[in-house]
């Protein structure tokens, strides 16, 4: 399955050469939402914590990189930037908010998305209402396809490592019982916040990319709540299948959804609602691969 | 004899109610000190309180002569505090091995995995899922955990409950190895079969407060204790 899933990368390297422009941007958007997955997977399958506001760091990270580059800073200090100012934010906020547990986590994080997009969209300097539009005069698409396969690739090698590596075994026995944990020595500060900085990290660096993929962006498109539903949809279905799971049913959504988008524009919202709740009634727990 | 422990004037109410009045004892190495006492009493809170995972809120707690009272759990567990749980509080997702090497990861001790596991009779079972466990394999699985912490002090919460005869029989033969290794071990037990022939003394509990530490045989001679357990007007204190 390894062998199969970098055969896949090698061969994604090769794609832009080949690919007409609509199979890019569907390769480009299915590689973006795994990437997203993987990302809040960092926190959520690894530790248990359901960051449902986690889009607000790559919201932070898109608006980092359009706010810099439109200064006309250098495009890969402002990338670069996008990838420095969301951690150092969470690093502000979130050691309190590591203290709420589950759905107070996720409500919290919630909120910290609806204040940022606030704060954006209420600041003329960050592009108000109007957001902002990038003049990009070079194959920004293709660029931002590669980032997008770079994130890829490297969350999911980072998965593998945290699947196998004590480090991981450190993140199962904190998810699984954070007491038991305390009373063997383990002291879960460096763990949570090392995953909670390689999230918004993540995160942040989608944000940018993201910014030089569509070459415009604005406070609902990057703060959206519904691209946490999606997420967190395919975080749900990939529980007991962390590694391969977020990009086989990412590719699977953003295909489905394209098809369905392009054959019944009228129907599509609805058609895709009522497959995903029949998805929740097949697989409530997600589809089950563990090792017995 | 080296002391190991010494709770000092232990004080905890969770809101309005007092679960703990102002608890001292000691306990010295190579002991093993029995903890009893009606539900409620303030036992397993005690315990929490040794181990860090609950704060007191006044008293102090000194440990090989070193004040820890304002000590996370971690560091204590690191110093040598092990301890198990009343229900075993294993990691579904990691096996007996896994679960072992991952305590001397961070205790930074160097006790052998597999020695550890033969002591408690789990090394066939090493590559087993915890959650495949029985209960009683599960609670082998605790106490082999703390035996990687190299402890020179082991918090015992009622390691005997749900436990069939043969293995409290192997596991009381554990217990004993460890106390002639010098050990500190404190148990909150409700089977008192198996606690009395262990124990060099019993501790009981009511209502938070200390009511009577010494012979184990005498306890229940204790007009303190008949009365904790007992009730103020049993036939047996012929009123």
């Amino acid at each position: 399955m390894l062998r199969f899933a970098l055969l896949v990368f090698a061969l994604s390297l090769f794609f832009p050469l080949f690919a007409n422009p609509y199979w890019l941007r569907l390769l480009s958007s299915a590689f973006l939402l795994s990437s997203l997955s993987y990302a809040h997977n960092l926190l959520f399958y690894q530790l248990g914590y359901p960051a449902f506001g986690g889009i607000a760091f790559f919201g932070l990270g898109a608006y980092t990189f359009s706010f810099l580059y439109s200064q006309n800073f250098p495009l890969m200090l402002s990338l670069l930037s996008s990838v420095l100012v969301p951690p150092l934010f969470s690093l502000i906020l979130l050691p309190i908010m590591l203290r709420l547990k589950s759905h107070y986590f996720a409500v919290g994080t919630l909120a910290l998305q609806v204040m940022l997009m606030e704060i954006v969209e209420n600041i003329e300097l960050f592009g108000g209402t109007k957001g902002y539009a990038l003049n990009l005069s070079y194959n920004a698409n293709i660029i931002a396809y590669y980032l997008f396969l770079l994130a890829l690739l490297s969350l999911f090698l980072l998965t593998l490592f945290l699947e196998k590596s004590p480090f991981g075994k450190t993140l199962k026995a904190l998810k699984e019982d954070e007491t038991a944990s305390l009373t063997l020595g383990i002291n879960p500060i460096p763990y949570k916040l090392s995953m909670l900085l390689l999230m918004s990290m993540s995160l942040g660096f989608l944000g940018g990319a993201f910014s030089l993929w569509s070459a415009y962006i604005d406070a609902p498109t990057v703060f959206n709540p519904l691209l946490s539903v999606k997420i967190f949809f395919i975080l749900i279905l990939s529980m007991n299948f962390p590694i391969y799971g977020p990009f086989s049913w990412s590719l699977f959504f953003e295909v489905l959804f394209e098809t369905l988008w392009s054959n019944f524009p009228q129907a599509h919202g609805v058609l895709l609602g009522l497959g995903i709740m029949l998805l929740i009634l097949i697989f409530p727990k997600g589809l089950r691969w563990r090792k017995s | 004899m080296e002391k190991v422990l010494e709770v000092v004037e232990i004080k905890k109410a969770f809101g309005g109610n007092k679960v703990l009045e102002g608890v001292s004892f000691s306990a010295d190495a190579g002991k093993v000190i029995g903890i009893i006492g009606p539900n409620g009493s303030g036992k397993t809170t005690l315990i929490n309180i040794i181990s860090g995972i609950l704060k007191q809120d006044s008293g102090k707690i000194f440990f090989m002569g070193r004040d820890i009272s304002g000590e996370k759990a971690y560091v204590r567990a690191r110093s040598g505090i092990g301890r198990t749980f009343q229900i075993p509080r294993s990691f579904p997702s990691l096996t007996v091995l896994e679960s072992l090497q991952l305590v001397r990861m961070h205790s930074g001790k160097d006790v052998s995995v597999e020695h550890v596991l033969k002591k408690v009779g789990l090394y066939e079972l090493r590559d087993r899922y915890s959650d495949k466990l029985s209960l009683a394999q599960r609670k082998r699985l605790e106490l082999a955990r703390t035996l990687m912490l190299k402890p020179k002090l082991l918090l015992l919460d009622e390691l005997f409950a749900g436990m069939n005869p043969a293995s409290i029989r192997e596991i009381y033969e554990v217990i004993r190895s460890l106390k002639e290794e010098g050990i500190c071990i404190i148990m909150v037990e409700h089977v008192l079969s198996a606690l009395i022939p262990l124990a060099d003394e019993l501790i009981v509990l009511a209502n938070g407060r200390l009511i009577y530490r010494g012979d184990k045989y005498r306890a229940f001679e204790d007009e303190n204790v008949r009365r904790a357990y007992l009730g103020e007007k049993h036939p047996s204190f012929g009123m």
